[in-house]
C-alpha cells in the first residue's frame, strides 16, 4: 500500500472529530493533561511564534520529549529562534535543547525551572493489534486535544520502526504522546497520511534516547547529526550490500528487484497509442526521508530501470527517443543551496561482461554518468546520482538509475560498483 | 576636345555617361544643350566646358541661378579649372568629367563561389537545389521523430527552416535593391539554404563529439565557434551580394556582427545561469552504436576517474 506521509505541521488535512469513547478519553485527558505542553519556536527578531508542536514531560527533572522536526530550525539557526512551552493552564517558559535523534525524529528539551508537577511513564510491554490508544497534542494551535484511535502494528515498508495508528493526528500534534489505557506512553506522534492514517515513533526509541543521553556531552548538535547519519547509513546500506541481489526480468535484461522491504518496487509500461516504441519500467524507492530542516531532507534510496525497444523506428529515431530517458535525472530529496553544493558529474563509456543464458559472457557497453554533491554542514556526506544507458543495440536499450541521498563516499562507491555490475543479460 | 560626362548619384555611383566631341560642351536644362539636365534647380543654360590652347579644361558658369559647386557643396567662382575625374554639383545633380585616357582599375576575377551561385541561379537548377535542400531538412526532422508520423505536425516543422531561410534572403534582397540596385534574391536564397544545411551538419557533428567525449565544456566551445564561424561566412556572402563593400570591409562587418551576436548570447547564458541548481549538469546525448568511437573503460577505471566529483565544490 502506498502512503504519503506529511510532517504534521505542514500540509492541509481536514480536522477530524475526536471519536467516541469519550469517558475513557476524558479520564486520560483530565489525568495527564498537566504533563503535556505545546512547544513553540519563537523567532527572536519578530518575537512571535514561527512554528508549533507538542511535547510531554518524561522525568521529574523537567525533561520533555518532542519530535526533532518540531525544534529543527532552532538546531540549524540557534541565534534566530528560542524554544518555549505553554502548559494547559497557560503558563509558559523557556526550554533548552539537550539531545536530538534525527533518525527517529526525537528530541529532548528541558524546563528552565525544573521540578514541576508530574511526568508520563513509558510503557514497557508491547501493545496488541486493535488496542485502543489516545493521542494527545495541540492541533493547529486550536487547543490541547485528545484523539482516540487503534494500534495497527508496525509499518511494513519502512526501514525505521513506525507504529501505524488509526486515528486522526493533525499538524501541531507532532511530539505529543500516544498513551495506552493505563496512561503510559506507547508512541510519539510524528506524521500523518490523512484519513486516520497516522504514524508514531515507538516509545522504545525514546527510551534509547533517554538511556543514551549524557548530560556532560557538549558536542555541537550538527556533529551529533553527522554521527547519526553515518551510523544509520552504514546499517541501512550495509544490509543492501550483503549477498546476492534478487533479480527480475525487464526486456532482455535481469535487474535488481526489491532489495529490502523498505525499498518496495512498482512497475508499468507506456501505453501511448501513437508511440512507435515500447517502454517498460520498474521503480523501487524508500519512503523514509530523514527530516533535517524544513528546507532539507535526506536518507532516500531510489533505483529504477527503463527498457526501451522498437522494431519500427530507424536507429537514429530510436536513439533520439532513448536519449530522452537518459536526460534530466534529478535527486529526490528536498534541499537548497544553503545545505548542499552543486552536483559534479563524470561521464564515460563503461564496459562490463555478464550473461545469463549463453555460456560466453558478451561485453556490454554503457554510457554512464555518476554525479555527487557535498553536504555543506556534514563533510564527507553526499547525494550520489547515477544514470546509464546501454549502447549495444540499435533498436533496444536499458536505462539504469539510482539516487542515494546522504551517503559517504566509500559506501556510495561500493553501492555504485555493485549496481553497475549486477545487471545480467539473456 | 573629347570628354566623357558622367551623371552620378549622391553616393557617387554612376547613373549614366555620355561621350561629347567638339569645341565646347554646353550644359543646362534647355534642349539645345549638349548635356541636358532635367532638374528644376538647373538653369536652362547653366554652364559650359571649354578647352584652352594648352589642352586645359575650364568649366564656365553662364550666369546660372544656383551657380557651380564642388563635391562638398562649396560655391566656386567661374571659370573653374577641371581635371579628369573631378566632380561638380549643378542644381541638385552631380556631374563628373573624364578624359578618354583616364585610368581604370584592373578587372576582378570571378570567384569560385560567385560562379557556383551563378550556376545554381538558373531556374531549373535552382528548383532542383530547393527540392533537395527541403528533402534534407525533412530528413533531419524525420530522424528526430519517434511517434507515428503526423503530417499536420511534421510539415510545419520541416517547412519552418526553409521559410526562415527565404525570409532572411528576402531581407538581404531588399538591402541589395537599396545598395546595389539589384536584389539577387535567388543568390541570397542559395546562400541562406547552404548555411542552414551546414548548421544542421554542425549540430550532428557536435552531438557526435559530445556523445563520445561526454564533455559539456567541449560541446559549448564547439557550439559557439562553429555557429559563430558559419554566421561569419553567411554574413560575408550576404554582404557581398547586397553591398559594394570591398573584401576587407565585408570581413570586418561580418566578423563584428557574428562574434558580437555570439558573445552576447554567451554572456546572456553565463549571467542567466543560476548559482545553484538542484539538477545535475551532464550530457545525456546518445547516438546509434555506429557513431561510438571512444573506448569503454572498466567499472573500476570509471570510479577512479570519477574521484573528482567528491571534491569540495568551488563556490
Amino acid at each position: 500500500m502506498k502512503w504519503i506521509s506529511s510532517i504534521l505541521f505542514g500540509g492541509l488535512s481536514l480536522l477530524a472529530a475526536a471519536g467516541s469513547g469519550a469517558q475513557s478519553a476524558q479520564g486520560i485527558y483530565s489525568q495527564y493533561q498537566d504533563r503535556i505542553y505545546q512547544i513553540r519556536l519563537i523567532e527572536l527578531a519578530s518575537g512571535s511564534k514561527a512554528s508549533i508542536g507538542s511535547g510531554f514531560q518524561v522525568s521529574p527533572e523537567g525533561l520533555i520529549a518532542t519530535n526533532y522536526h518540531v525544534i529543527a530550525d532552532a538546531v540549524y539557526e540557534p541565534d534566530k529562534y528560542r524554544i518555549e512551552f505553554i502548559d494547559t493552564r497557560g503558563r509558559s517558559g523557556q526550554l533548552s535543547l539537550l539531545e536530538i535523534d534525527v533518525i527517529h525524529d526525537l528530541a529532548l528539551v528541558k524546563h528552565s525551572e525544573p521540578a514541576r508537577d508530574g511526568f508520563l511513564q513509558l510503557a514497557g510491554q508491547l501493545v496488541q493489534q486493535g488496542e485502543e490508544l489516545y493521542s494527545i497534542g495541540n492541533p493547529r494551535d486550536l487547543g490541547m486535544t485528545v484523539v482516540k484511535g487503534t494500534y495497527n502494528g508496525m509499518l511494513e515498508h519502512s526501514f525505521y520502526d513506525r507504529i501505524l495508528f488509526s486515528g486522526s493526528i493533525n499538524p501541531g500534534m507532532s511530539g505529543g504522546p500516544t498513551l495506552n489505557e493505563a496512561g503510559k506512553v506507547v508512541g510519539i506522534n510524528v506524521a500523518t497520511a490523512g484519513n486516520q492514517l497516522s504514524f508514531l515513533v515507538p516509545v522504545k526509541q525514546l527510551q534509547h534516547l533517554l538511556d543514551a543521553h549524557d548530560v556532560t556531552r557538549v558536542s555541537p548538535f550538527k556533529e551529533r547529526i553527522l554521527e547519526q547519519l553515518l551510523q544509520n547509513q552504514s546499517e541501512q546500506l550495509g544490509d543492501l550490500l550483503q549477498g546476492e541481489w534478487p533479480l527480475l526480468s525487464i526486456g532482455d535484461a535481469k535487474v535488481a528487484a526489491e532489495l529490502a522491504k523498505f525499498t518496495p518496487c512498482w512497475g508499468g509500461s507506456s501505453d501511448d497509442d501513437k508511440a512507435l516504441y515500447s517502454v517498460y519500467y520498474t521503480r523501487c524507492f524508500s519512503e523514509d526521508k530523514l527530516y533535517l530542516t524544513s528546507s532539507f531532507s535526506t536518507g532516500v534510496i531510489n533505483y529504477e530501470f527503463y527498457w526501451l525497444e522498437s522494431e519500427e523506428l530507424d536507429s537514429w529515431q530510436f536513439y533520439t527517443r532513448y536519449q530522452n530517458s537518459l536526460m534530466g535525472a534529478m535527486p529526490v530529496n528536498n534541499t537548497s543551496k544553503k545545505h548542499v553544493g552543486n552536483f559534479r558529474c563524470h561521464n564515460d563509456f563503461v564496459v562490463n561482461s555478464a550473461s545469463v543464458d549463453s555460456a560466453e559472457p558478451t561485453p556490454r557497453h554503457w554510457k554512464s554518468v555518476l554525479c555527487a554533491r557535498q553536504y555543506k554542514d556534514y563533510p564527507g556526506i553526499y547525494d550520489l546520482l547515477y544514470i546509464a544507458a546501454s549502447v549495444n543495440d540499435s533498436h533496444k536499450g536499458l536505462v539504469s538509475h539510482f539516487v542515494l541521498s546522504g551517503v559517504s563516499k566509500p559506501l556510495g562507491l561500493e553501492f555504485a560498483k555493485k549496481f553497475m555490475e549486477h545487471i545480467q543479460w539473456k | 576636345m573629347e570628354v566623357i560626362v558622367e551623371l552620378v548619384s549622391r553616393s557617387h555611383k554612376p547613373i549614366e555617361r555620355q561621350r561629347i566631341s567638339g569645341e565646347r560642351c554646353t550644359i543646362g536644362r534647355a534642349f539645345d544643350n549638349d548635356i541636358i539636365l532635367t532638374e528644376a534647380h538647373v538653369s536652362p543654360h547653366h554652364a559650359v566646358l571649354e578647352e584652352d590652347e594648352l589642352g586645359q579644361w575650364w568649366l564656365i558658369d553662364c550666369d546660372s541661378k544656383n551657380g557651380l559647386k564642388n563635391r562638398r557643396h562649396r560655391s566656386l567662382s567661374s571659370p573653374v579649372k577641371v581635371s579628369s575625374g573631378d566632380e561638380f554639383v549643378l542644381g541638385k545633380l552631380r556631374l563628373k568629367f573624364y578624359s578618354p585616357n583616364h585610368p581604370v582599375a584592373d578587372a576582378l576575377g570571378l570567384e569560385f563561389s560567385e560562379n557556383t551561385i551563378y550556376t545554381l541561379s538558373q531556374p531549373l537548377r535552382f528548383a532542383l537545389f530547393l527540392f533537395f535542400s527541403i528533402l534534407l531538412f525533412a530528413g533531419y526532422e524525420y530522424i528526430q521523430t519517434f511517434n507515428e508520423l503526423d503530417l499536420r505536425e511534421f510539415l510545419p516543422r520541416v517547412l519552418a527552416t526553409p521559410l526562415a531561410g527565404l525570409l532572411w534572403a528576402a531581407i538581404w534582397a531588399v538591402a541589395g535593391r537599396l545598395f546595389r540596385h539589384e536584389p539577387r534574391f535567388i543568390a541570397q536564397c542559395i546562400v541562406s539554404f547552404c548555411y542552414l544545411l551546414l548548421m544542421q551538419l554542425a549540430e550532428i557533428l557536435i552531438q557526435t563529439v559530445v556523445f563520445n567525449t561526454g564533455s559539456l565544456w567541449l560541446s559549448n566551445v564547439l557550439l559557439y565557434f562553429l555557429y559563430g564561424g558559419l554566421l561569419v561566412v553567411l554574413l560575408s556572402f550576404n554582404l557581398r551580394l547586397a553591398t559594394h563593400q570591398v573584401r576587407l570591409g565585408r570581413m570586418i562587418t561580418a566578423n563584428v556582427l557574428a562574434w558580437g551576436l555570439i558573445a552576447t548570447l554567451w554572456l546572456f547564458t553565463v549571467f542567466s545561469q543560476p548559482e545553484f541548481s538542484n539538477q545535475p549538469e551532464y550530457s545525456g546525448m546518445l547516438q546509434p552504436p555506429v557513431m561510438r568511437w571512444r573506448r569503454s573503460v572498466s567499472v573500476d577505471e570509471f570510479q577512479q576517474a570519477a574521484d573528482f566529483i567528491f571534491e569540495p565544490a568551488v563556490d
